[in-house]
């Protein structure tokens, strides 16, 4: 089977054979662009039905062929998860998210009602059904999206990195419920590049690299990371951010942060881990002047609780998705805009060299690929030379590859102008390869800190 | 009650009605914080609307009780009308916001549905309830970006500058989670004539305050054609 999208010219599958047994947990491994959810558009009929194109060869699921078929009618035999867990969820609590999609083939109300029930219960759902699903976890919302499918008959799930947005607590969650429907007889299509933890657990792995499947199908090995350790903090300097006493609540919640102190030295390379929720985003936005603490005294950058007037220039922030940051016409003209805000001096070849993305100079910021656009969206940050630079979840929604290259141009830059790191992570691998310190944040308290 | 404030008139009987609406948020105990909000929101209007009533009434009789500037005083017809006035409002607000205060937004829009209203309408009004928190959140994370790289500035320019930056990457962010959205509603047979699973009907309770609302409301009009309505109040003093 092949596949080309209508606006490419590069075919994004090639010459694949596969064929899945039922009641197999296969494993759909390789990097990001590889194919992988492209794969998954085929069996679900996404491609060509939505997608376009024309697919070559014989595709075969649950004795329909895909092309022929309307999506709807595929919908009731291969249910399919995406990545993130916001953009598949319609309804406003949870009971009735599990119901949209019966609802849609107009089921009578008294059978969806007795699909939904069930759905609930095989995804230990039942307790939440009334609950409203943006206060739900990311592990909850994927298990939701899960239920979704399966009331609507689904025996067959295409997951398209499921995990990829989770937590470890939330993955592991996750993991266990695909499990049980694994042990119950459903088959399961699974494409990650988070393989840790998936060995025991799948099938078969098969791994997908440039539109065609590799011949080893084994299970990958995954390489050492090009850790580059920070020098460490200069042990005398003043400190950088020095917080005391900290605690940031929002009326009628129990405080996000409570009574934290923390003291940050120029140079120093800081992971901050712990669950979703644990605090770790109110403390990166507390670092930038986003948000001021009810209680507690904050100094950063020589600022007594700076807004985030008081720290242009002097701090930078990633966010998790690129696309937040980048509004420039051209590649150059993104990395430009923040010095030249400030009159300082820039070199923003310098950056497209060391991030081979000089090819795209004069090309918009959006044409480039996810990896590329995080890439570009830190060199616009670390352009500015601040003192204290701030990524939120480098590592989610990027390939473990790709994370690895971003995380070890961040790193090498702070190190050339003596900035300080901070970043949010859920991979102790990702702590443990680029960071010098490591903070574990728990109920909004620091339950661990240690030099690595 | 929207019609009774129309119609009644006289502070007595307007604000006999608007205890008559205070009587189910009672019952429903709102939030101590909501009350607070809500006593400072009844407390500036009526007050507010003295006030400017009673500087600015333009009907005959005016009787002067406090003279600030010549020409402007402040008389006691206007603060009357301005206490009739806040009350009908009041009035309608209450008995508007008890029914957004103690509805789900599902059942709204089911409710919707049932008034035949398209469903295809519905599901976005649905959809945009569902992702309007975290637009916000996105169009608060791409300013505090812009910030930190100093696009700030003040004066009208910079504001027209900004309000350029902010939307077009908080478009494009959308756009792309509209495309995710867009697949993932195909692949849960997105339809727009859904059989919804659960149905909204009248229970005794909503019989009974029907029954009540429209033993009020024929009191009401009765109140209002022998002597107590608006025209009759019109002409009070």
């Amino acid at each position: 089977m092949s596949y080309t999208y209508p606006d490419s010219a590069r075919p994004a599958l090639q010459g694949i054979n596969l064929a899945v047994p039922d009641g197999e947990w296969l494993l759909l491994a390789g990097p990001s662009g590889g194919g992988k959810s492209t794969l998954l558009y085929v069996l679900n009929g996404l491609v060509p039905h939505v997608l376009g194109g024309e697919v070559q060869g014989d595709i075969e699921v649950n004795g329909l062929v895909p092309a022929n078929v309307p999506v709807r009618e595929l919908s009731r035999q291969v249910g399919t998860v995406f990545q993130n867990p916001e953009a598949q969820l319609f309804m406003l609590r949870v009971g009735e998210d599990v119901a949209f999609g019966c609802e849609n083939l107009r089921f009578p109300p008294a059978e969806t009602q007795d699909r939904v029930e069930r759905a609930l219960t095989q995804l230990s759902l039942t307790s939440l059904r009334n609950r409203e699903v943006f206060s739900l976890s990311g592990g909850q919302k994927q298990r939701l999206a899960i239920a979704g499918a399966l009331a609507m008959g689904c025996r067959t799930l295409l997951l398209d990195e499921p995990t990829s947005d989770l937590d470890d607590a939330s993955r592991a969650e996750l993991l266990s419920a695909l499990r049980d429907l694994h042990r119950a007889g459903h088959t399961i299509l699974m494409a990650e590049h988070r393989l840790e933890g998936l060995e025991g657990l799948v099938d078969r792995v098969v791994t997908i690299h440039d539109g065609r499947i590799a011949p080893n199908g084994t299970f990958p090995t995954q390489g050492p990371l090009p850790g580059r350790r920070s020098a460490g903090y200069v042990a005398d300097s003043v400190p950088l951010v020095d917080l005391r006493d900290v605690t940031v609540a929002y009326p009628g919640r129990p405080p996000t942060l409570k009574n934290l102190s923390l003291c940050l030295r120029a140079g120093e390379v800081v992971a901050l881990l712990g669950p979703n929720g644990s605090g770790k985003t109110t403390l990166l936005k507390m670092l930038c002047g986003l948000l001021r603490p009810s209680r507690g005294q904050v100094l950063i950058a020589g600022k007594k609780r700076p807004s985030i007037s008081d720290l242009v220039g002097e701090v930078g922030f990633l966010f998790q998705n690129p696309d937040e940051q980048l509004f420039a016409d051209t590649v150059i003209e993104e990395i430009a805009f923040g010095p030249n805000n400030l009159s300082r001096p820039v070199e923003p070849d310098r950056y497209l060299e060391r991030l081979g993305l000089s090819r795209y100079r004069d090309d918009h910021p959006r044409s480039l690929s996810r990896g590329e656009r995080q890439r570009l969206a830190a060199a616009t940050v670390l352009a500015m030379r601040p003192k204290l630079i701030l990524l939120d979840e480098p590592t989610t929604g990027l390939d473990r590859h790709a994370w690895a290259v971003l995380m070890e141009f961040v790193v090498e830059e702070a190190a050339r102008s003596g900035a300080s790191v901070v970043f949010s992570t859920h991979h102790a691998e990702a702590a443990e390869a680029f960071a010098g310190r490591a903070l574990t944040l728990a109920e909004g308290k620091v339950v661990d800190d240690r030099l690595l | 009650m929207s019609l009774l404030a129309v119609v009644l008139g006289g502070p007595l009987v307007l604000g006999g009605l608007f205890a008559v609406t205070l009587v189910p948020w009672c019952l429903v105990r709102p939030p101590l914080a909501r009350l607070r909000l809500l006593l400072v929101l009844i407390g500036t209007t009526v007050v507010g609307t003295m006030i400017s009533q009673g500087f600015f009434y333009g009907f005959e009789p005016r009787t002067e009780i406090l003279t600030v500037l010549p020409g402007l005083s402040l008389c006691r017809e206007g603060v009357v009308y301005g206490v009739i006035v806040s009350l009908r409002l009041l009035s309608v607000l209450a008995a508007g916001a008890l029914v957004v205060f103690t509805t789900h937004s599902s059942d709204l829009i089911l409710a919707l549905g049932k008034l035949r209203v398209p469903n295809s309408f519905a599901f976005m009004l649905t959809l945009a309830l569902r992702f309007l928190p975290e637009t916000i959140e996105q169009g608060k994370r791409i300013l505090a970006a812009q910030q930190l790289r100093g696009a700030g500035g003040r004066g009208l320019l910079s504001v027209f500058r900004r309000f350029r930056l902010l939307v077009v990457p908080l478009l494009a962010v959308s756009l792309r989670s509209a495309r995710q959205v867009a697949l993932a509603a195909e692949v849960r047979a997105y339809s727009s004539n859904r059989v919804p699973s659960r149905d909204l009907r009248f229970a005794t309770a909503d019989w009974t305050v029907l029954a009540g609302l429209i033993l009020l409301t024929t009191l009401g009009l009765t109140a209002a054609a022998f002597g107590h309505g608006a025209a009759a109040a019109a002409g009070i003093q």
